[in-house]
């Protein structure tokens, strides 16, 4: 994305990675859910609308409402696009590279 | 809290989320906080707390929602912002470009304006307060003795030597070693010094300095070591640190200098250390003749004789931490009481010690001059700003039917505003990078006139923070220009403009009014500034035209030192001054005479002397004293009244004798019968007798000198090393004979410091005549400007009526009497110009009084005149416009229509 700044914060790679991680399951709640157990940040429910509405306003994540389940109630659900797939993993490819030879400092399995 | 209230609290905090949320989100937010609800009401049965826990959810989430929303609303708001701009200011530079001769108008003045403003403030930001160049400089203060008994002198010459002088070295050390908050304390005075090289002797500047001086002003040498205590004891081996410029240009900067030994004043030093470029103690504000400034070559300590007392020095000290100047003032004075109640020092009576920062002490009077002038420049800025912002809202006037034009195509009130506001700023960037053009290149012409005598001219450059000035400067322009013109533009009603000229409108009325109203006020700072400038200017000339008492051309004062080796002792300096003045007698076109300080040269003496000092009622007063070598009066030329002169017979074992002036004559013995009388000086044990009245002598041109004593140099200890020249033809023949004639008595024996009198007069009315001119050309502009003003007005008001014009004109008014009353609306404008002029100067004019010289701050005569050239000048720049009204013909105007 030529001329535009392409940069994810913290929260919003978070969020991100939940949602591939979700795939179909990919609701709000269940975001949540993820970045707090497997991402180890436990966020407000504020912080996460206000990351998922910024996210869907630069077009990283397309959002659509599927039929009410049982309990008649409305379920939304998101998916990354093609645009925040190529985001998140020129964002991932950067870090990756930076962290080349950094393991042992940082802790990693090499 | 009732089940209801909960309920409410719940709705209103649902519905603020939902507007803070985008639509897309709202359905899962609400869907999850009301899942999270009903769970919880199915294990907790206070409904109101699980309420309340959704409210404040929904409104955590709102209020988180609500700033992403702000936030990304303001960054498209920016963009849009900026990419409107440019085609707004590619719209603005067409309109400006259409209007060439206004947009130039404006740029010229606003740059001349910020041009003068940043000049002005450059030099006084150098001087004034650029810190001085040690570390924590603001720790630093001047200790001086503020003498009473001089205060209180009648004598204006007496009185201004009352404060700022440096006590002698047994004062300075009683005060160094007094507890008074200070961490230390120097003491050091500026002397020329004569290095012998096998070559011959030249003379360099230098200081003579305490070690204190050195850890005080916190800067450390370059190479070795700077004085130390050791230094300061009497009979201490001699010593010199050398400047780094002088160890470059003598040594070529060897590093084995150290331990090396030149001959200075006649006595072997070893040099000891190197100073870092630039090192030195500040300049002494009190001049003291004979010492060349920059760049100093070396340090020494204070001379043997000066420890002993009876030489003033300066002192600075550095005040120990988180101790104020107040406290050290206070710890000062008492120890200084506490000296003076000892009596260990008989000259300290009725006086006090004083502590002053540094740099003040180091500006000294220059900074009033200073403030003068930026207050005046400053006054120049706001009649230009004025003058412009008049300017452009007459022309947006004119154009009012094209910004109906566009008000009615639905251009809103504020992109009109910001139209004007572009433009104005266009405007003003030009005039401010013009103006810092000018500033750069006029500052350089400024640095010629600013005498040298100012301290710190070397800091005077273009500095970061004077181009924050101009930047500021530039931005209140825009300001000024813009905001008027966008005010009367926004209360353009379009159907008034545009149904053609609205010349008895409402509005219009308004507009005119205030554009008389800046023309007013812009002729008042112009009056008050004129009438400063005449003042000063004034006072500038009557300076320059005073009686010196005696024909200054011709005549240069050089000192000679003779070398201590060939004339020793005071008979070998009497022998020196006689076996020169001979030599030079010899000398075709050069006559001279020895003289302990040359009028008029830079340095004066004072001293106390009593009146009738052997009858029943002597009285002591304060005197100029002028030690002279017989011939002395001839060679300045000043003539004698009555008695006689010095002569050759009043040598040492002769009679004791003394000259007085005419006008000390009158003070004392005002029948006219001073010869005859006695006279008691300082430290002789029999009174003189006086022989002779000479006519008054100046030493300054600005202080009438009210009495002078003039002894025969024969007759007294003091230096005498000053000589007086009268030269005939050109000066570097005529020096280089008195070279010979100093080289045939003692061959090393250097003649220093040449001063040609007229020039040392010139130099010592410098700063004057810098006020004269600046505060001259300040107010010549202001008074142009002021006048355009004037004549835009009328202008615009002669182009807006000229309808009415014509139709008073066609039912039989005369031209003359329309011509009559368009320079009357300008002469109106003036009166009221220099009604407004005069409030604004009256109260504040007395503070000029220090700049003025045998003028008052209320001479009604400068006052009327220049207000009737201001009348004057209104008139003429009101009869332009006038004329072309009374030309109006009538038939043509009217079937035009």
């Amino acid at each position: 994305m030529p001329g535009r700044k392409a940069d994810l914060g913290e929260l919003e790679t978070l969020v991100m990675l939940a949602v591939l991680r979700l795939e179909e399951e990919a609701s709000a709640r269940r975001i949540r859910e993820v970045v707090g157990t497997t991402g180890g940040r436990a966020i407000s429910r504020g912080a996460l609308y206000a990351t998922l509405s910024r996210l869907v306003r630069k077009a990283y994540l397309d959002q659509a409402v599927r039929d009410p389940g049982e309990g008649g109630r409305v379920a939304q659900h998101f998916a990354v696009s093609d645009l925040g797939l190529t985001v998140l993993r020129t964002s991932q490819a950067r870090l990756h590279r930076m962290r080349v030879g950094l393991e042992r400092v940082l802790e990693l399995p090499s | 809290m009732t089940g209801r209230r909960e309920h409410g609290l719940l709705r209103i905090a649902r519905w603020f989320c939902r507007r803070s949320a985008p639509p897309s989100l709202w359905p899962a937010i609400e869907a999850e906080i009301d899942e999270e609800l009903s769970q919880r009401l199915l294990t907790d049965r206070r409904t109101s707390t699980s309420a309340v826990w959704a409210a404040a959810e929904f409104v955590r989430v709102g209020v988180r929602l609500a700033l992403e929303r702000a936030t990304a609303a303001t960054r498209v708001e920016g963009r849009r912002l900026v990419s409107g701009l440019g085609r707004d200011v590619r719209q603005a530079s067409r309109r400006l470009r259409s209007r060439a001769g206004l947009s130039l108008s404006v740029v010229a003045t606003a740059a001349l304006a910020i041009g003068a403003t940043t000049a002005v403030y450059g030099v006084a930001h150098g001087v004034l307060l650029r810190p001085l160049p040690y570390p924590e400089s603001e720790q630093l203060v001047a200790v001086w003795l503020e003498r009473g008994n001089l205060r209180d002198s009648p004598n204006e010459a007496v009185r201004a030597f009352a404060e700022g002088i440096g006590p002698d070295a047994p004062v300075y050390r009683a005060w160094a070693d007094a507890d008074a908050g200070f961490d230390h304390m120097g003491a050091y005075r500026g002397v020329p010094l004569v290095v012998q090289d096998p070559e011959g002797a030249s003379v360099v500047a230098g200081q003579t300095a305490t070690s204190g001086l050195f850890r005080a002003l916190g800067v450390d040498p370059i190479l070795g070591r700077y004085l130390v205590a050791d230094d300061d004891a009497p009979g201490a081996e001699p010593v010199v640190v050398l400047s780094e410029e002088y160890w470059g240009s003598r040594f070529g900067r060897a590093n084995d200098v150290l331990g090396r030994r030149i001959v200075v004043d006649g006595a072997p030093r070893t040099i000891v250390g190197v100073m870092p470029r630039g090192f030195r103690a500040p300049p002494e504000t009190v001049p003291f003749p004979g010492v060349p400034s920059t760049p100093i070559a070396m340090w020494s300590q204070l001379p043997q004789p000066w420890l002993d007392g009876g030489t003033s020095v300066s002192v600075v000290a550095r005040l120990a931490m988180g101790v104020s100047i107040d406290q050290a003032n206070r710890a000062l004075s008492a120890s200084h009481v506490g000296l003076v109640a000892a009596a260990a020092f008989p000259d300290l009576e009725r006086t006090a010690a004083r502590a002053e920062p540094l740099l003040d002490w180091v500006v000294g009077d220059v900074g009033r001059t200073l403030w003068f002038l930026l207050a005046a420049v400053g006054l120049v800025l706001v009649v230009a700003t004025v003058n412009i912002a008049s300017m452009f809202a007459a022309s947006s006037l004119a154009s009012r039917r094209e910004l109906a034009v566009r008000s009615a195509l639905g251009a809103r009130g504020s992109g009109l505003l910001r139209m004007q506001l572009i433009e104005s700023g266009i405007l003003a960037l030009i005039g401010g990078a013009a103006g810092v053009g000018l500033a750069t290149a006029g500052q350089s012409r400024l640095l010629e006139l600013v005498p040298p005598t100012v301290p710190r001219v070397g800091s005077i450059d273009t500095d970061p923070t004077v181009l924050v000035l101009a930047l500021l400067l530039t931005c209140l322009t825009a300001g000024a220009i813009g905001a008027f013109p966008a005010w009367l533009a926004s209360r353009v009603d379009p159907q008034d403009a545009l149904r053609g000229e609205s010349r008895g409108s409402s509005p219009d009325r308004r507009a005119r009014r205030a554009l008389t109203g800046l023309a007013v006020a812009e002729l008042s700072l112009a009056f008050a500034l004129t009438v400063g400038a005449v003042m000063i200017g004034g006072s500038y000339a009557r300076l320059t035209s005073v009686d010196r008492g005696f024909p200054t051309g011709g005549l240069v004062a050089v000192t000679v030192i003779p070398d201590p080796a060939t004339h020793p002792g005071r008979e070998g300096r009497d022998r020196f001054r006689s076996e020169l003045q001979r030599s030079l007698g010899a000398m075709p076109g050069v006559e001279g005479a020895a003289m302990n300080s040359v009028p008029l040269s830079g340095g004066r003496a004072f001293s106390p002397v009593t009146v009738d000092a052997d009858s029943d009622e002597p009285r002591e007063v304060f005197a100029d004293v002028v030690v002279g070598q017989t011939g002395a009066l001839d060679v300045l030329g000043v003539p004698l009244l009555r008695g006689r002169a010095l002569e050759r017979s009043d040598h040492a074992d002769g009679a004791r004798v003394a000259l007085v002036t005419a006008s000390m004559e009158r003070k004392h013995w005002p029948d006219g019968g001073a010869l005859g009388r006695t006279i008691g000086v300082v430290n002789e044990d029999e009174p003189r007798v006086i022989v002779g009245v000479v006519d008054d002598l100046r030493f300054e041109l600005a202080i009438a000198t009210e009495e002078t004593v003039l002894l025969p140099a024969s007759q007294t200890n003091r230096a005498t090393n000053e000589w007086v020249l009268r030269i005939e033809g050109e000066l570097p023949t005529a020096l280089s004979a008195v070279r010979e004639a100093v080289a045939t008595v003692s061959p090393s024996t250097p003649v220093r410091d040449v001063r040609v009198l007229d020039v040392a007069i010139a130099e010592s009315i410098a700063l004057p005549r810098l006020r004269a001119i600046l505060i001259g050309g300040l107010a010549g502009l202001a008074a142009l400007l002021s006048v355009i003003g004037v004549y835009g007005v009328l202008s615009y008001t002669v182009a807006r009526q000229i309808r009415d014009v014509g139709v008073r004109m066609a039912l039989g008014a005369r031209s003359t009497t329309v011509v009559a009353g368009v320079v009357g609306r300008g002469l109106k404008m003036a009166v009221a110009g220099v009604g407004l002029g005069l409030s604004i100067l009256l109260p504040v004019v007395g503070g000029l009084r220090s700049f003025l010289f045998d003028f008052g701050p209320y001479d009604p005569l400068t006052y009327v005149t220049v207000a009737l050239a201001t009348l004057l000048v209104a008139g003429l720049a009101a009869f332009v416009p006038a004329r072309r009204a009374g030309a109006v013909e009538p038939v043509r105007l009217l079937s035009g229509e």
